[in-house]
């Protein structure tokens, strides 16, 4: 009886394995970048990039190919786009998703829910809108052609790791996308004289991009949304026949959010306590003196309270919340209802910012 | 059927014929045993032995001088004259047999032929002490058992000089008549241990026992399992802390290993070089040993399953190489995989058949030869080259040799599994492998200990080995009588030098 258990399981394991499908690397093509872009009727263009490898010690002739093709769905697309392609077609290793201008204004929740359900799809993949159509941003003829998959990822990967673009992929996506008291963003690129360059921010309401921040907009942005120890920006300061200007890397920067009110209307005070170091000056100032980096600190200082009382401004405008005070309001109160703050409470909630900047050092020379 | 069936055993030498008639008769059998009529003067006597068992300087010394100077008439005055403790009188076949084939000369006189005295003058022949082999160390003594039964004894018996340490001595085999000898500490070992191994040796009927490591594999728990159920160790040292942690040592004369028993899986991968090192270095190496054996196991058989299934796993720095370095090999990963594994265990077989010299050498040629050949062939990929070669030396860090063999052998059915369903296939096989471990036993104790059953106190010396004060207690493995290996007042307590 136990022996014929164990032969019965050991059988099991054979014959199963029968069903599974495999998948050898090398007899598969692995899409890297999709992309997504409006066509005529109501269908999408998608176009599909991905490597080719040709032999081994020739590796530096990795190829890209791309395909693309008119269709309504992602998953009917890929479909299609098999019987074009010489190996079976597979999102395993997807790593980025663009979407055209004309798609993220019109809505990409039915797409990215496409990759979502996708098991093999990680929730760590870039999702990313592009000005313009996407296909041609990333259709290259030389240079980071071969690689524009991995390149592309790398782009946007280095960029948040290390400066100005907040965190943000599928999964962080889709939480802000659903979330109640928060709107979603995704890094935007656009194709400029043969090169790929992140140039901001699309800021989306519910699944709909009406808005963007610009790569200094988006580094303040960053800060006031999780406070970061990432970033450079640079700072205009007075100088006598003209401006100077001042370039202050971000050493760690504290953010908190204060409920001060919650009647007649909410005001949240934002303390944004940021340390930085100077890189970069090219004004009048003599770094070497207290008064002086004083001086730039409150320069900088209201400048970044002027740029962040204009977003928030901006945002209220616009009537999308990316900086999730709807949530920080949740937080904080009971009884919440999400027609009432999205319609009332919001707009007519009052936001003070308050910036105090730290300049710890200016380089080792001084 | 009756042919098949035919019971043929061994017969040992019929003991109803006469003495004197069955002695002449070997003489003239077996042209080793020689009948050597000695003149003296007081009489005539034959001795019978076997040339190259005996000592025959130690005969003419002990025997013939003084029975040419002293008068003698009987076998009661011989007895006198010679000195010996090993002397005596018998009329038993069955034990004249026995003695002379192990080194005794048989004494007959000719008026009382049936009855003869018998002397043990057996040669001293035997290989010197070495340095070991297998269980090489760079620190700790550099001594390995030997061939023969009563030195190995006396290298145990000097590290424990203690009347405790016992030692039982059982002959086993038909035609072997193999000295088996069970040493324990009697105040520590479990006694249901020692009384086990004793009874399971006795049981065995074998009549050849080739050695200590036949013999282990005869009385072991599990019969088809592949993992070796008892550690074997060429090193006394490693035999006496065994036996401290009241295990009980067995060996056999002729082979120079010593069996301990009961076991555990982790005392394979232990060494005893790591009780010798500072115990930061030695739990180092140990958690390198552990952790290079999983990578052996588990190393081609995740290549094999990424490559087949998982490629949504590959980071995408490595997809490159990764394809690059297949895209022209013909083969499926397993295939690729096995004929890999399978030129670096023909390698590693051919390298042992071979002299020293000659095996270092194919070594080298068919480890850079055959491997670059393949890659350039594009029979394989040079990253899978890489595994596998990764995997072949990790496998080599098992201290005891027995245990390599296992983990050599246990990576295909995981390979396997690895090509059949991926990942789910890898951790099938593993589940299989644990839960045969954790039904394993040595000597009736748990073999999986202490990871089943769960005994965290001894994981003190399983992953890591911490300083002695305080490995204080032994293992509950072996179920010692006493646990304690310190005064039970002094545990926990360390004297600095200063103080």
């Amino acid at each position: 009886m136990k022996r014929s258990r164990a032969v019965l399981a050991i059988c099991t394991f054979f014959f199963l394995a029968g069903c599974l499908q495999s998948q050898v690397i090398d007899d598969i093509s692995l899409i890297q970048t999709v992309s997504f872009d409006k066509a005529e009727g109501n269908k999408l263009r998608y176009t599909v990039f991905y490597p080719f490898f040709v032999e081994q010690g020739k590796e530096s002739e990795i190829g890209m190919e791309h395909r693309s093709i008119i269709s309504e769905t992602p998953e009917e697309a890929r479909s299609l786009l098999n019987t074009r392609s010489q190996k079976p077609l597979r999102y395993g290793q997807l790593r980025v998703v663009l979407f055209g201008r004309e798609v993220a204004e019109e809505g990409v929740e039915q797409y990215v829910k496409s990759f979502y359900r996708n098991p093999r799809i990680g929730n760590r993949v870039f999702l990313s809108a592009a000005e313009g159509s996407a296909g041609k941003a990333l259709r290259f003829k030389e240079g980071v052609k071969e690689r524009i998959g991995m390149y592309f990822s790398d782009l946007i990967e280095h960029n948040m790791d290390f400066e100005n673009i907040p965190e943000t992929n599928m999964h962080l996506f889709l939480f802000d996308l659903y979330s109640d008291g928060k709107d979603a963003f995704l890094p935007l690129v656009k194709r400029e004289d043969n090169e790929l360059k992140l140039i901001g921010l699309g800021l989306f309401d519910f699944d709909k991009m009406v808005g963007t921040l610009d790569m200094d907009q988006s580094f303040i942005f960053k800060l006031l949304l999780r406070g970061s120890d990432k970033g450079t920006s640079q700072f205009a300061i007075p100088k006598e026949g003209g401006r100077g200007y001042v370039v202050i890397q971000n050493i760690f920067t504290d953010v908190s959010y204060d409920l001060i009110t919650k009647d007649p209307v909410p005001e949240f005070n934002i303390h944004l306590k940021m340390k930085g170091e100077i890189t970069d000056h090219t004004g009048e100032f003599n770094l070497e003196k207290e008064k002086d980096i004083k001086k730039i600190e409150t320069v900088v200082q209201d400048q970044i309270k002027t740029v962040s009382k204009n977003m928030i401004q901006q945002f209220k405008e616009k009537e999308i919340d990316p900086l999730g005070f709807g949530e920080k309001y949740r937080s904080r109160t009971r009884n919440w209802k999400q027609k009432e703050w999205k319609e009332t409470i919001y707009p007519e909630m009052k936001v003070n910012v308050d910036v105090n900047l730290e300049i710890l050092q200016s380089g080792a020379i001084e | 059927m009756n042919l098949f069936r035919r019971k043929r055993q061994y017969r040992a030498a019929p003991s109803s014929k006469r003495v004197s008639a069955w002695l002449r008769e070997i003489s003239e059998n077996s042209k080793d045993v020689s009948a050597e009529l000695v003149e003296t003067p007081f009489g005539v006597l034959t001795l019978y032995y076997v040339d190259d068992l005996i000592n025959t300087e130690r005969l003419n010394m002990d025997a013939l001088r003084p029975l040419k100077k002293n008068p003698w008439t009987s076998y009661s005055d011989i007895e006198r004259i010679i000195y010996s403790d090993t002397i005596k009188r018998t009329t038993d076949i069955q034990e004249i047999n026995e003695r002379l084939f192990t080194g005794s000369v048989v004494c007959q006189l000719p008026s009382a032929p049936d009855e003869v005295l018998m002397l043990e003058v057996p040669t001293n022949v035997q290989r010197d002490i070495s340095i070991p082999e297998t269980e090489f160390s760079v620190v700790g003594p550099r001594e390995a058992f030997v061939e023969k039964l009563e030195t190995n004894v006396f290298l145990i018996r000097k590290r424990l000089p203690i009347e405790d340490f016992r030692v039982k001595n059982i002959t086993i085999g038909e035609l072997s008549k193999t000295k088996t000898s069970v040493f324990y500490i009697d105040s520590i070992a479990d006694k249901a241990n020692v009384n086990t191994v004793i009874q399971r040796i006795k049981d065995v009927e074998y009549d050849e026992i080739l050695g200590s490591n036949a013999l282990s594999q005869m009385i072991q728990d599990h019969s088809f399992t592949i993992f070796p159920a008892f550690v074997n160790t060429e090193r006394p040292d490693r035999a006496a802390a065994a036996l401290a942690e009241g295990k009980v040592v067995f060996m056999c004369d002729g082979s120079p290993e010593a069996i301990i028993a009961p076991s555990t899986l982790v005392e394979f991968f232990t060494s005893l070089e790591d009780y010798y090192l500072p115990w930061h270095i030695a739990s180092f190496v140990r958690l390198l040993r552990l952790i290079s054996v999983t990578f052996s196991i588990i190393a081609t058989p995740v290549y094999v399953a990424v490559l087949t299934f998982h490629y949504e796993m590959i980071p995408k720095d490595l997809l490159s190489t990764l394809i690059a370095s297949r895209s022209n090999i013909p083969f499926p990963p397993l295939i690729e995989a096995i004929f890999l594994e399978f030129t670096i265990e023909l390698l590693r077989e051919a390298g042992a058949r071979l002299p020293t010299k000659v095996g270092q050498t194919i070594g080298i040629v068919g480890g850079i030869v055959i491997g670059q050949a393949s890659v350039e062939a594009g029979l394989t990929s040079n990253v899978l080259l890489i595994v596998v070669a990764l995997a072949a030396l990790a496998s080599f860090t098992s201290p005891v040799y027995q245990m390599g063999n296992t983990i050599r052998i246990i990576r295909f059915p995981f390979m396997i599994g690895a090509a059949l369903m991926g990942g789910i296939g890898i951790a099938i096989s593993f589940v299989f492998v644990v839960t045969h471990l954790i039904r394993l036993e040595s000597l009736g104790r748990p073999y999986f200990a202490p990871f089943f059953p769960l005994r965290i106190s001894d994981w003190r010396d399983t992953f890591v080995r911490l300083p002695f004060n305080v490995l204080y207690k032994r293992p509950h493995q072996s179920r010692a009588a006493y646990r304690q290996k310190l005064p039970a007042e002094k545990i926990g307590k360390k004297k600095d030098i200063d103080e």
